[in-house]
């Protein structure tokens, strides 16, 4: 590392001169919690650490602790890092051209400094003693030897305790958190040689050990499952050298959250490079639908500009043709020869290999992607060919679905390491729904047996039916009175239902939320009971299987979660067996019915699972789609 | 008591009673485990259950207690926690058929060392039952743990009296210890090194045939040659004592015992009970606790059988180089291959203990949910193997070869047991759907039988016309007709009244009992045929308990390597060379335990050792500045690395060392009635006399707990003999007048922990330097600890004057300071011990001797004062 051979000179930190400090634009560096997080450990890195340990507490807003087995400091160079415009990195304007190393301005430590309640204990292998300091507001408070080894710990407290303003501007805890963890999870991915450990309130969230193999911290970072969809990317052009992970088609997500680039071992958004990646996929993917990617870039730092933003999040190259053209050819190379990524097995089946597609799919899918050769929107177009815009619905609906469930495990997932806030509706790339007022609202027709299409005052609706009617018929169990209770509708002769133990278990457990539900179910004998009634809104000949399906459903849930299934997934769960399924035909006057018994719910968006119910096309951007604005 | 007035109950009672004299008696009465005379008023002592007592017609109070036979479990495990032995006497006969009395008889009889059920196990560790027999100059040992069905045997020798034997039960930790009559002296060492109960072993009929022959017959074979045991007749007795044991107190359990192995102590290191205590290696010093031992900081095994394991192969680190790179071959493969690794240990998660599942698998205690587990556990069996296709390390693959698959059985299990079977055995709603005809037809009974019941509902309406009328059930009247009070008068005659309720009347009718009558038959017949079917289904899959056994031990190897391969990612451990060299060379090496523990960093230090240029390393400085972590430290990494791991630090080379001596702290043995010092000096003894060229040693000061010069000296004298010996020491110490060694021995380095003063507070740096001390800090400590500073500036002064006075009879040159120190020393053993001519004096008898003789006395006894002037020469 440069920085560690500067250090043999006498002096290691040098005050940058004034023209060379104002060539330098600040900007604000310490906005949140990850951006104090992101600049001590670029720091660490470029002291030769191996190792470095990420501690928070609340969110970063209590404590904030870096610790790294670096080069240290000396106990001068200690007190002096704490000054403005000072740093080891460069001396003077012309090494901008040449930064290799991460951080740079000298803004870091003194703005982090003068914001909080700062600790630093750090050890130089030149001295027997370490140093620690400790700082408040910017002035240092108390300055003392210590014993510790070699490499420095930065512990941040109450961050913005002087800057009130600031600190109202912060989001909760956990918020903040996913900033950090995403942000750790990012240096770990571009860092294999450098192990990474990122604890919050003392519990480890994530461990990337330094095995020097990328695809270890892919693992740590980003889960095994991931891991083991992705082949490897190799490639090289004068000027950019790519190398990295994209996953097979088969692994997709509704966006881009999973596509990490690093340029230089540095975290950036890039739409060069975005674009480059859309368009290898081309074909191969349902609309609305992203690969995961992380990718590493190598170029000479004369040809990138990384001052362009204070954040240094963005940079721009001067050989765009180039970075385009490698991305593209690495990753079009790696998913056409279906590379497998390297297992222990020599004898295994590639992972890698894309499925065949096959003419006729192909044929239709061309249809579908038109690529935009524009790089500034992201989005493609698709034309209205319906039977593959129904396929490419259905299969990302599936996709909704599964997500959804797994949402409550994956998001705090130590692999993931990116704790999400729990959301349980998958992000739309439409317009949200809310932004279109529900007036004036008139069916148009059935879309594949599936969707109820209507316009509204503000543009078009497609509802779908099975949680539309899911939804109709929860808001009515909800409401259950003696009313509802006299609409059970009898049956001819009562059915013995015989179950076993553990069904017998559930079904005792939550008797009175079926009887509200509409079932008039009685215990009669040993794991058997007698069904007398059902809800007025089924046939008598699917009373049975119906209940059948909800008490199997019930056991599994019961089963996942260890404990009494809850009074209102029961209900929950009868409304989604008793709704119209997806594929049923309906009639006009079954589906305004329909539609006017939806538009009467509370909440007629999302459906008892969470699930979007309408998905709509506001009329603006209908139009912008035919270029008429 | 007169006999003819007793009951026969309480004859039957104290017949069985005169068999086990020395054990608590539990007799079923009803639906009680009753207890009586002493054993009640133990019982309810240790059990905290309530003393009542019962009249015997004429005869005295008998107290008594008793316990619900259902939980009967929970109370046997807390007497046997408590070290008692506890016989179980069940009804042998169906109380409804017995003509007087029922049958009854012991059929179980519970100790430490044979308990079986779940409950009262430790997961995490082996229950061992040992048995120790003697001969000339060799002991036997036998050790079993019925709930794993391990069994084996070694033989020790008796060279060292029993140290090595008690050494050996100590790494053991058995729950419960056999002895012969003859043999009883071992007893109390035993109890002494151990928290085993201690059973005096009964040899029951006085015909038993010859060891040999008794073994022969167990394990159905024409020769022990298959054992390795042969010739080991010492070992084979202790076998048959186990054997025989096991026949009085719990039959069932012998048939989990199906095989024997031969082992030796001498393939491992070794390591005394001393050594392991002071290493902490599965226990703190503080207290029973696991926590804060090396034990808790490795552990990360997945499966109860690698838990057990790895505490294995902690307490028996290895000799031989080659086995131990096979495990590091592979720990490392492990370490590399993330994804496979996190594979494996997904899958390892869902491994239940298959060990003790067989264990009651084969002794038919085993539930039905227990043999869900099990199929549901080795379904894993296939995935872990594929995880581990390609190995390339030795192990790995030796291992992933015997991962078999029974399909056989877990079909079996799958197609004959539904997936959430209940706990109870006898009740039913275990045997799936389709597996029998017979069954299938009986529950179909049962279900035609009460659609008929749903289906009277609709007839009796029609009927009667009583439009409400309902059909239900209850547990206490079973299926009953229910008619309201406003229709009463539509009750048809052959309505019989059953119960009354607020609105409404409840009715059966002889058809309707008929029919229940029906079903609650072909329920009863249903459960009655599923126990069968059940036990059949356990007795099939008891036959595979030799493979299942392969393939648990397997699993559980597989589990710790990728435990230790999980612990070297996690921590940043790193592969030592293990080889056959004499060095041990390590390079920012850290304190496993200590480390994880430690709020701030921990401080790494180098170590160079070996058996020629740098072999006894003395270490100075203050106390409390790390010296006793350093010495720990180092014998821990050489600990890890012998069993395979890696170990903390950035690099490390170990020559394997066949022992470890330690000898630390003034740990106070006061409840063996020996002091500090004693114990001090017998530890010291000890490895004096078996400490081998290969061997490490960890002194932590040497000569406390006796004066400073005695302390010195034989600190100074323990040194020169480890010099001797050559063994690889460490030696901390407070006598900072060592240091002179390094002049004087070759192999003696000095080293010191550093300290800085700064100001008005000492910085403890922790880094151990090459260099002797010359500054004792104890006075800066003991102002730390808050002594008033009166009594410092005191000292200081003292410390100066004491100082100064050694030094103005030193001399510059080092040599001559040595001698002046040592005649020092010698002056002062001199003055304890009288000279011999002042003894001479004494015993002089004046009043008998002549003058001349008394003058030639007197010339002799000042020949003798100036020529040798000092005694000894």
């Amino acid at each position: 590392m440069q920085s560690k051979s500067e250090t043999s000179d006498a002096s290691r930190i040098i005050i940058l001169d004034e023209h060379t400090a104002n060539r330098i634009a600040a900007g604000e560096v310490v906005e949140r919690p990850v951006s104090v997080v992101k600049e001590l450990v670029e720091n660490s890195l470029d002291a030769g650490a191996t190792q470095i340990t990420v501690s928070i507490e609340q969110g970063g807003k209590e404590l904030i602790k870096v610790t790294d087995n670096g080069c240290g400091m000396t106990r001068e160079d200690a007190i002096l890092s704490l000054q403005r415009h000072a740093t080891s990195k460069i001396r003077s304007a012309s090494d901008l051209k040449a930064i290799r190393t991460l951080g740079f301005r000298g803004e870091a430590l003194p703005s982090i400094a003068s914001i909080s309640i700062l600790e630093m204990i750090t050890k130089h292998e030149s001295q027997p003693a370490g140093t620690r300091l400790e700082v408040e507001a910017g002035s240092i408070t108390n300055l003392e030897s210590v014993g510790a080894p070699q490499g420095t710990t930065i512990i941040v407290r109450k961050l913005f305790f002087n800057t009130p303003a600031r600190l109202k501007f912060l989001k909760s805890a956990q918020t903040e958190f996913s900033h950090i963890a995403e942000y750790v999870g990012w240096f770990a991915l571009a860092w294999p040689t450098v192990s990474f450990r990122l604890l919050h309130g003392g519990r480890e969230v994530l461990s990337s050990p330094a095995t020097g193999q990328r695809l270890n911290s892919i693992v740590e970072v980003l889960g095994k499952d991931i891991a083991k969809q992705l082949v490897e990317v190799h490639y090289e052009l004068p000027g950019v050298r790519v190398e990295g992970f994209v996953s097979c088609p088969s692994l997709t997500r509704i966006n881009r959250r999973d596509q990490i680039f690093f340029v230089n071992g540095r975290p950036i958004r890039n739409k060069i490079i975005a674009h480059a990646l859309d368009y290898a996929y081309r074909g191969l993917l349902p609309s609305g639908r992203y690969p995961v990617a992380v990718l590493f870039l190598e170029v000479p730092p004369e040809l990138v500009d990384v001052n362009v933003h204070p954040a240094k999040s963005e940079v721009k190259f001067s050989n765009e043709q180039e970075v385009h053209s490698a991305v593209y050819r690495s990753v079009n190379m790696a998913l056409t020869t279906g590379a497998a990524i390297p297992t222990i097995s020599e004898h295994a089946e590639p992972l890698g290999k894309p499925a065949p597609i096959s003419s006729e799919q192909a044929d239709i899918t061309s249809k579908l992607f038109v690529p935009w050769p524009d790089a500034a929107t992201q989005q493609h177009i698709q034309p209205m060919n319906l039977s593959a815009f129904q396929e490419a619905l259905r299969r990302r609906r599936e996709q909704a679905l599964s997500e959804i469930s797994d949402v409550g495990e994956d998001s705090w997932q130590k692999g993931s390491g990116v704790p999400v806030e729990e959301s349980p509706v998958p992000e739309a790339d439409f317009i949200a729904p809310r932004t279109v007022a529900l007036t004036g609202v008139r069916v148009i027709g059935q879309a594949r047996n599936m969707y109820v299409l209507a316009e509204c005052d503000d543009g078009l609706l497609v509802i779908d039916q099975h949680v539309a009617h899911e939804r109709i018929l929860y808001d009515q169990l909800l409401r259950f009175d003696a009313e509802s209770r006299s609409a059970i509708q009898r049956l001819l002769t009562p059915i013995t239902i015989s179950l076993s133990a553990s069904e017998s278990t559930v079904v005792r457990q939550r008797l009175d939320m079926l009887n509200q539900a509409g079932f008039d179910l009685e215990e009669f004998g040993r794991d058997t009971f007698i069904l007398r009634g059902a809800p007025p809104q089924l046939k008598p000949s699917q009373a049975e299987a119906i209940l059948r399906d909800i008490i199997a459903e019930l056991v599994e849930l019961s089963v996942e979660r260890h404990l009494i299934v809850r009074s209102d997934q029961v209900l929950i769960t009868t409304a989604c067996k008793m709704a119209i399924k997806a594929g049923e035909k309906l009639d006009d006057r079954e589906m305004k019915q329909l539609v006017e018994d939806l538009l009467k719910c509370e909440n007629p968006f999302v459906c008892p699972h969470g699930r979007p119910i309408i998905v709509s096309l506001s009329n603006w951007e209908l139009d912008r789609k035919f270029k008429r604005t | 008591m007169d006999a003819k007035k007793i009951t026969p109950l309480v004859a039957q009672y104290k017949a069985i009673k005169e068999q086990y004299p020395d054990v608590i008696l539990m007799f079923r009465l009803g639906d009680f485990y009753e207890m009586f005379g002493d054993d009640a008023v133990t019982a309810s002592r240790e059990l905290e259950i309530v003393l009542t007592s019962r009249s015997q017609g004429y005869a005295a109070d008998v107290p008594m207690c008793g316990v619900p036979y259902h939980a009967v479990d929970k109370y046997v495990a807390k007497l046997i926690s408590r070290g008692y032995r506890v016989a179980i006497c069940d009804q042998l006969e169906d109380p409804k058929k017995a003509k007087k009395i029922v049958k009854r008889g012991v059929t179980r009889v519970v100790t430490p060392g044979t308990v079986l059920e779940d409950g009262m196990l430790d997961a995490k560790s082996n229950n061992y039952l040992v048995a120790v027999t003697s001969e000339p100059e060799l002991y036997g040992l036998a050790v079993v743990d019925i709930s794993t069905g391990e069994f084996a045997v070694t033989e020790i020798s008796q060279k060292n009296g029993s140290r090595e034997l008690l050494d050996e039960i100590s790494r053991l930790a058995p729950a419960e210890v056999l002895l012969r009559e003859l043999d009883w002296d071992l007893e109390a060492p035993i109890r002494a090194n151990t928290t085993a109960v201690v059973t005096k072993y009964e040899c029951d009929s006085f015909y038993r045939k010859p060891a040999k022959d008794f073994l022969l017959e167990h394990f159905h074979t024409e020769s022990l040659r298959g054992f390795g045991a042969e010739q080991m007749t010492a070992a084979l007795e202790a076998a048959a004592m186990v054997i025989d044991y096991l026949r009085q107190t719990n039959q069932n359990a012998l048939a989990s015992i199906s095989s024997m192995s031969t082992y030796s102590t001498s393939g491992f290191m070794i390591l005394d009970s001393a050594a392991r205590r002071h290493l902490e290696l599965t226990q703190s010093l503080s207290g029973t606790t696991k926590g804060a031992s090396l034990l808790s900081v490795i552990d990360q095994t997945k499966t109860a059988m690698g838990a057990r394991l790895l505490r294995k192969w902690l307490d028996q680190p290895l000799l031989d180089v080659e086995a131990i790179n096979r495990r590091l071959d592979a720990v490392e493969e492990l370490y590399t291959n993330v994804l496979s690794r996190k594979d494996v240990r997904d899958q390892l998660g869902g491994v239940q203990d298959l060990e003790r599942l067989m264990s009651r698998i084969v002794a038919e205690t085993a539930t039905p949910r227990d043999l869900v587990a099990f199929a549901q556990s080795l379904k894993k069996v296939p995935s872990i193997a594929r995880s581990l296709e390609g190995s390339r390390s030795e192990r790995l693959h030796t291992l992933r070869e015997a991962l078999d698959y029974l399909e056989s059985i877990v079909e079996l299990i799958e197609r004959a047991i539904v997936n959430d079977p209940p706990a109870a055995v006898r009740d039913g709603g275990i045997i799936a759907q389709g597996y029998n005809s017979e069954l299938d037809e009986l529950r179909r009974a049962s279900i035609d039988g009460k659609s008929w019941v749903a289906a009277l509902e609709t007839r009796e309406r029609e009927r009667t016309g009583i439009k409400n009328l309902k059909v239900s059930y209850n547990t206490v009247f079973g299926y009953y007709i229910e008619v309201t009070k406003p229709n009463l008068h539509l009750v048809p005659d052959e309505y019989i009244r059953k119960q009354t309720t607020t609105n409404a009347e409840r009715f059966i009718t002889p058809a309707l009992k008929e029919i229940e009558a029906k079903i609650l038959h072909a329920d009863e017949l249903a459960a009655e045929l599923e126990y069968q079917l059940f036990c059949e289904v356990r007795s099939k899959v008891a036959e595979e308990a030799r493979k299942v056994g392969k393939i648990a031990r397997a699993l559980a190897e597989i589990d710790v390597l990728s435990s230790l391969a999980e612990v070297a990612a996690l921590r940043g451990y790193c592969r030592p060379v293990v080889n056959e060299s004499e060095e041990i060379r390590i390079k920012n090496g850290r304190h496993p335990v200590v480390e994880a523990y430690l709020q701030e960093r921990f401080v790494p230090n180098d170590t160079y050792v070996n058996c020629d240029s740098d072999q006894l390393l003395i270490i100075t400085g203050p106390n409390m500045a790390g010296k006793s972590t350093y010495l720990r430290q180092v014998a821990l990494i050489t600990l890890l690395a012998q069993i395979g791991s890696f170990v903390p630090a950035d690099e490390a080379t170990i020559g394997v060392v066949d022992r470890i001596f330690t000898r630390v702290g003034a740990h106070d043995e006061l409840a063996s009635g020996q002091s500090t010092f004693m114990v001090e000096m017998n530890e010291t003894a000890n490895i004096l006399n078996n400490a081998t060229r290969r061997s490490l040693i960890v002194l932590d000061e040497i000569g406390r707990g006796t004066s400073t010069y005695d302390g010195l000296s034989i600190a100074w004298a323990v040194a020169e003999e480890i010099n001797k010996i050559s063994a690889r020491t460490l030696f901390a110490t407070h006598y900072h007048h060592l240091n002179e060694l390094e002049k004087e021995l070759r192999g003696v380095k000095n080293y010191r922990v550093t300290v800085r003063e700064e100001k008005d507070r000492i910085v403890w740096l922790r880094k151990i330097v090459p260099g002797g001390t010359d500054k004792s800090y104890g006075i800066e400590v003991a102002r730390l600890a808050g002594i008033p500073q009166s009594t410092i500036e005191r000292a200081r002064e003292i410390l100066k004057e004491l100082e100064s006075d050694r030094t103005s009879r030193g001399l510059v040159d080092g040599r001559t300071k040595i001698k002046v120190r040592e005649e020092t020393l010698q002056l002062t053993l001199f003055s304890l011990d009288k000279h011999p001519v002042i003894e001479e004096l004494e015993n002089l008898d004046i009043t008998t001797m002549s003058p001349i003789e008394a003058l030639n006395k007197l010339y002799e006894l000042q020949k003798k004062l100036s020529k040798d002037g000092l005694p000894g020469r």
